[in-house]
C-alpha cells in the first residue's frame, strides 16, 4: 500500500552512502575535496553563520538580554519598535502588550526553538534510525513490522495527534520534547531502511560477515556510521520541521504554555493588537522564518558537500 | 495485479485498526481523563462520578471495542457539549475541510509543477535558483505567520478580501492560498528532481533523435514520467491538508474539522476527538490507496511489480 | 566480410574536420579531435575503438544530440544539402527521425516505458509527414514492424515496452527510426547489450534492410567481429582521433597503425564466436584528453615507441590510395626505425 511511497521517498532522498572508494587515487582526498566545496558553498557559510549567532544568543541569554523577558510594565505597553513613530533605543524591537521587552523575549525564545527542536530531533533520529536499520539489516519479518509501523505514523494526522495529547498532558517542555520525537521519526526510518538494504549487499559488509564479525557489531560498527552523513541531512530537516510544529502548538496555545517566552507564542500573543502594532507578530514570526531557513540551508549544504552528485 | 491490490488492501485494514486503536486510546493515555473533565477543584467523588458517567471506569478493550462496534454501525457516539451527534457533527464541516484542502492542493500543482519544470529545463540558471529560493523560503515560512501576514496585506491594507469567516467564495481565497504555499516546496522539488532524471534518460534522448518537437519532448515524455511520483505525493499531501488545515481553520474561523477538532480539543470533547482522528488517519489510508489505484493507471510496468 | 559493395554514387555525409570539445572543471576536454570520413548509399562504415575513445561523441554530434557542456566544431559536415554543424535546432529537428536515424545501445532504456509501441512508432511519421492520418501511421508501423521480422506486428502495437524481450524491442527501435526512410542511419552499438545469438540475427536485419531502403550505416561498435560481418570503410578511433581508415580490406588485411594491429591480435581465431572479438587486451592506459596534445597519444601503450613519437603534431598520411593512418612509422611496420629523425626528447 503506501510501500510505494515509502520506497519512493527513500530513492530520492538517499544518496549512495560512501563514494569515497570510487575516487581516483591521484585525486585529492575526499575530504580535501569537502573542505573545498565548503568553503565554495554560500548556503551553507549563510546557514551556520546565523544558527552561530542564534545559538550563541540562546547560551548567552542572560548576559545579553537587556530586561527580564518575564518582567511585566503596564505603565510601558506596546512601546513601538527603535524604528516606529515613537520608538526609542531603551526597547529596540518595542514592548508587548504587558510591558515586556520584546527583543529580551525573542532572546529567551531561543533557547525554546533550540532546545526542542534539537531534542526531539535526537529522540526521533534514534527512534526512526534503529527501526530503518533494522528493517533494512535483518529483512523479512522483521522489515514487514517496520514497514508497518512506518505506515501507521504515517498516517497519522500530526498536528492534531500533538495538539491532543499536549493539551491532555499539561505544558510541560519535556512532554512536548518526547511527544515531537515520537511523531517526526518516518523520514529517518524511511532513508535509513532502503540504505541498510543497498549496503548490506556490498563487499565491506560482506567480507566482515565472512570474517565472521557479529551482526551487532556490523550494525553497529559498518553500518551506522556510514549512514550518520546522511542522518544529520535528515536531522537538520526534521529540526526545521519539529520547531515550525512547536510553534503552531505555542500559536494554537496548545504548546508552550505562558509566561514562557516562545516565539510561536509571542505571534499569539501579538496577534490580539496585530492590526495596530504589526511588528508584534512580525519579529517573533520572522525569527522562526529565519532559524528555519538557516537550518534548512545548512542541511542542503551538507548534503551538497558530502554527496554532490545528489543533489535535487 | 488483482492480488497485488488485494494485499495491499488487506495491510492498509491493519493499519487503519492499528490507527483506530491510537486514535481512541491516544486522549485516555495522555492523562486522567475524569479528572481533567472534572475540572482542578472536583472532588474524588466527582471524579469517579464522571468516570462512570462517560463509561472511562470499564476496562480499556471493552470501551474500544463498543466504541467499534458501533462507529462501523455509523454511531460515533455524541459530543460531551452539544450532545450532537459525532458523525453529523463531521459530516456537516466535511465539505468545508475537504473543499479548502482540495483547492489548496490544485492550486499548489498548478504552480509548483510548471515551476518545477522550469527550474529543471534551465537548471543551474537563475530561473533555477529562484525557484530554489521560493521553496526554501516557503518551507522555512510558519504558516500560522503567512496567515497573518497576508491578512494585514489582503484583507486590512488593501481591502481584497474580507477578514475572516465563511460567507463567501472571496473568504476562501486566503486560506486556500496559505495551504497551498505550504506544499508547494515538496511538490516543487519533487517534480524538479524526477524532471531532472528523466531528460538524461535513454528515452528522452531517443525521443529527440526522432526529431520531435521539444514540446513533445518535454511534456509527452518527460514529463508523462517524471509526473508519477508527484501523484503518490499529492495523496499524501491532501491526507496532509485535512488534518493540517486545523490552523488556517481557526485563524480564519472557517467552520471545518479542523476548527471542530481544535475546539473539542481544548474542551477535552474526547468522543469528537477521538472520532476526528480515526477519521483523518483512514481519509488518509483511503488517498494512498487510491493514489496507487492511479499510480498503476498511469504506469504500465506497475502490474509486474 | 561483405566485400567491396559500395557504390559509386555520391556520399550522402561528408564529414570534415571535426571536432567536439566538452567543458571540464579544468578546462577543454577534446573528446573528437580532427575526424573525416565520408558514407555512400548502402555502405557501412564501421566506427571501431575501445569505451571512450570518442565513437559515441562522434555518433551524437551527427545527430546533433551532445550534452549541453560541449561544443561542436567543423570545417563542414554535409548532408543533403546541409552543413549539419552550422543549421538551427529547429531545421536539425526536422532531419533526426526523417532523413537520419539513430538506434541507441540500450534497447530496454531507449523506449519510453509509459507509451504503447504503437503510439511511439506512429508519432515519428506524423511528426514529419503533415496530414497524414492515424491510420495511415499505423498501417505504415504495422508494416515496419513486420519488416523487421516481428509477427503479430497488429497486436504488438498494442503492447508497451517492458512486456518486448531486448531483442524485440531493439527491432521495434528499428523500425521506429525507418519509419521515414531514412538516407542516413547511425547504430551505436546495437547489438552490445543483447544475446549472443539475437546480435548476429539484428545485424543481418540491418544489413538487409540497408540495401533495400538504399541507406548509408555508420555502426558503431566495439566488437571486431561486427565489423568483419558488416563494414565497407572502417575508421579505427583512439583516444578522440581517427587513427586508421580506409576501406574494411586493406585495414583487416593490411593494418598499417600498430593500435589495429593490436586490435587485430586480440581477436579470436577462425571459428571462435565473433562476439568474442572484445578489444581491450593491449596494456597500458588511455592518456587524459584535457589541454592540448603532443605528439602520439598511444604511444605509452605502443611497443615500438620511438622519442621523435613525443613531439609535435603527428597527421593522418596515406598507407596506399585511400587507406590513411596516423604514425611516424612505415605501414604495418614490426619494429621501431632504428635512426630516430627528430631531436632527442
Amino acid at each position: 500500500m503506501m510501500s510505494t511511497i515509502v520506497t519512493r521517498t527513500a530513492v530520492s532522498g538517499a544518496a549512495p552512502a560512501s563514494r569515497s572508494d570510487e575516487f581516483d587515487t591521484l585525486a585529492p582526498s575526499p575530504k580535501a575535496l569537502m573542505r573545498k566545496r565548503a568553503r565554495g558553498h554560500v548556503g551553507l557559510i549563510i546557514g551556520t553563520t546565523i544558527i552561530t549567532v542564534i545559538v550563541l544568543m540562546a547560551v548567552f541569554a542572560p548576559l545579553i538580554a537587556p530586561y527580564d523577558p518575564y518582567a511585566q510594565d503596564l505603565s510601558r505597553r506596546l512601546i513601538d519598535p527603535v524604528w516606529g513613530a515613537k520608538g526609542t533605543w531603551d526597547n529596540i524591537f518595542g514592548t508587548d502588550a504587558l510591558g515586556r521587552d520584546v527583543l529580551s523575549r525573542l532572546i529567551y525564545g531561543a533557547r525554546i526553538s533550540l532546545l526542542v527542536g534539537f531534542t526531539a530531533a535526537v529522540i526521533a533520529g534514534i527512534i526512526g534510525t534503529a527501526l530503518g536499520i533494522l528493517g533494512g539489516y535483518y529483512g523479512g519479518k522483521v522489515d514487514a513490522f517496520v514497514v508497518y509501523l512506518i505506515n501507521v505514523k504515517l498516517a497519522l494526522p500530526v498536528i492534531l495527534v500533538a495538539l491532543s495529547v499536549s493539551s491532555i498532558s499539561g505544558g510541560s517542555i519535556m512532554a512536548l520534547i518526547i511527544l515531537l520525537g515520537f511523531l517526526t521519526w518516518d523520514r529517518y526510518a524511511v532513508v535509513t531502511r532502503s540504505m541498510t538494504q543497498q549496503m548490506r549487499e556490498r563487499e565491506f559488509i560482506m567480507s566482515s560477515k565472512a570474517a565472521g564479525a557479529s551482526n551487532s557489531r556490523i550494525l553497529w560498527r559498518e553500518i551506522l556510521p556510514n549512514l550518520m552523513n546522511q542522518v544529520i541531512i535528515i536531522a537538520s530537516l526534521d529540526m526545521a520541521l519539529i520547531i515550525l510544529v512547536e510553534a503552531a502548538l505555542s500559536f494554537l496555545g496548545l504548546g508552550i504554555r505562558p509566561p514562557t517566552p516562545s516565539w510561536g507564542l509571542m505571534v499569539s500573543e501579538g496577534r490580539a493588537v496585530m492590526f495596530f502594532k504589526p511588528y508584534l507578530i512580525m519579529i517573533p514570526g520572522a525569527a522562526i522564518f529565519l532559524l528555519v531557513i538557516a537550518i534548512n540551508m545548512a542541511g542542503d549544504g551538507i548534503r551538497d558537500v558530502t554527496s554532490p552528485e545528489g543533489r535535487g | 495485479m488483482l492480488r497485488f491490490f488485494v494485499r495491499r488492501l488487506i495491510i492498509a485494514l491493519c493499519v487503519a485498526i492499528t490507527v483506530s486503536i491510537i486514535g481512541f486510546s491516544l486522549l485516555r493515555l495522555s492523562g486522567d481523563l475524569a479528572s481533567v473533565l472534572a475540572g482542578e477543584n472536583a472532588s474524588p467523588e466527582d471524579i469517579a462520578r464522571i468516570a462512570m458517567n462517560y463509561g472511562l471506569d470499564r476496562p480499556f478493550y471493552i470501551q474500544y471495542l463498543d466504541w467499534v462496534t458501533s462507529a462501523l454501525r455509523g454511531d460515533l457516539g455524541r459530543s460531551l457539549f452539544t450532545s450532537e451527534p459525532v458523525s453529523e457533527l463531521i459530516m456537516d464541516r466535511i465539505g468545508v475541510t475537504g473543499g479548502l484542502a482540495i483547492s489548496a492542493l490544485i492550486l499548489a500543482l498548478l504552480v509548483a509543477v510548471p515551476l518545477g519544470v522550469l527550474a529543471a529545463v534551465k537548471a543551474n540558471t537563475w530561473w533555477d535558483r529562484a525557484a530554489l529560493i521560493f521553496s526554501v523560503a516557503g518551507q522555512a515560512t510558519p504558516n500560522f505567520w503567512l496567515a497573518l501576514i497576508f491578512i494585514l496585506v489582503f484583507a486590512v491594507q488593501l481591502r481584497w478580501v474580507p477578514v475572516s469567516g465563511s460567507g463567501s467564495i472571496a473568504h476562501f481565497i486566503l486560506p486556500v492560498v496559505t495551504l497551498a504555499v505550504s506544499i508547494m516546496p515538496s511538490t516543487m522539488r519533487l517534480t524538479r528532481a524526477g524532471m531532472m532524471e528523466v531528460l538524461s534518460s535513454d528515452y528522452v534522448r531517443t525521443a529527440r533523435a526522432k526529431g520531435l518537437s521539444p514540446f513533445k519532448v518535454l511534456f509527452k515524455h518527460a514529463l508523462r514520467n517524471a509526473i508519477l511520483p508527484v501523484v503518490s505525493l499529492a495523496a499524501v499531501q491532501l491526507g496532509f491538508l485535512l488534518g493540517g488545515s486545523v490552523i488556517v481553520e481557526s485563524i480564519f474561523a472557517l467552520n471545518g474539522i479542523g476548527y471542530l477538532a481544535f475546539q473539542s480539543i481544548v474542551r477535552v470533547d474526547f468522543p469528537v476527538v477521538q472520532s476526528i482522528l480515526v477519521f483523518l488517519s483512514c481519509a488518509y489510508i483511503v488517498l494512498t490507496l487510491l493514489s496507487d489505484l492511479i499510480n498503476a493507471k498511469l504506469d504500465p510496468r506497475v502490474q509486474l511489480r | 566480410m561483405s566485400g567491396l559493395s559500395s557504390s559509386s554514387d555520391a556520399p550522402v555525409l561528408v564529414v570534415d574536420g571535426m571536432n567536439v570539445d566538452i567543458a571540464v572543471p579544468a578546462g577543454a576536454l577534446h573528446a573528437v579531435s580532427d575526424v573525416s570520413f565520408s558514407v555512400r548509399p548502402k555502405e557501412t562504415l564501421c566506427l571501431v575503438g575501445e569505451s571512450g575513445c570518442g565513437k559515441t561523441i562522434t555518433s551524437l554530434a551527427l545527430m546533433r544530440l551532445l550534452p549541453r557542456t560541449a561544443t561542436l566544431t567543423a570545417r563542414k559536415i554535409a548532408f543533403e544539402g546541409h552543413d549539419l554543424a552550422k543549421i538551427s535546432e529547429r531545421e536539425m529537428a526536422r532531419l533526426r527521425g526523417y532523413r537520419i536515424g539513430m538506434i541507441f545501445q540500450d534497447p530496454m532504456t531507449s523506449l519510453n516505458p509509459v507509451y504503447t509501441i504503437g503510439n511511439q512508432l506512429e508519432e515519428v511519421y506524423l511528426r514529419h509527414h503533415r496530414g497524414a492520418s492515424r491510420k495511415q501511421a499505423r498501417e505504415r508501423a504495422e508494416y515496419l514492424l513486420s519488416r523487421v521480422g516481428i509477427i503479430n506486428a497488429g497486436q504488438r502495437l498494442g503492447q508497451f515496452p517492458h512486456q518486448l524481450s531486448g531483442g524485440l524491442r531493439q527491432r521495434m527501435m528499428i523500425a521506429m527510426m525507418l519509419m521515414c526512410e531514412p538516407a542516413l542511419i547511425i547504430a551505436d552499438e546495437p547489438t552490445t547489450a543483447l544475446d549472443v545469438t539475437v546480435q548476429v540475427q539484428i545485424l543481418q536485419l540491418l544489413r538487409g534492410l540497408q540495401d533495400e531502403f538504399n541507406m548509408a550505416m555508420i555502426l558503431i561498435t566495439h566488437n571486431l567481429g561486427v565489423v568483419a560481418r558488416t563494414a565497407d570503410q572502417v575508421a579505427v578511433m583512439y583516444a578522440g582521433r581517427v587513427v586508421e581508415q580506409g576501406s574494411a580490406e586493406d585495414v583487416f588485411h593490411n593494418p598499417a597503425h600498430p593500435y589495429t594491429r593490436g586490435l587485430m591480435e586480440c581477436m579470436p581465431k577462425h571459428g571462435q564466436a565473433a562476439s568474442m572479438g572484445r578489444l581491450g587486451s593491449i596494456p597500458g592506459i588511455v592518456p587524459s584528453l584535457v589541454g592540448n596534445q603532443r605528439g602520439c597519444s598511444f604511444r605509452n601503450r605502443c611497443s615500438l615507441q620511438m622519442p621523435s613519437c613525443h613531439e609535435g603534431q603527428i597527421d593522418l598520411r596515406p598507407a596506399r590510395g585511400d587507406h590513411l593512418y596516423r604514425c611516424l612509422l612505415e605501414p604495418g611496420a614490426t619494429k621501431p626505425r632504428p635512426v630516430s629523425l627528430g631531436s632527442a626528447a
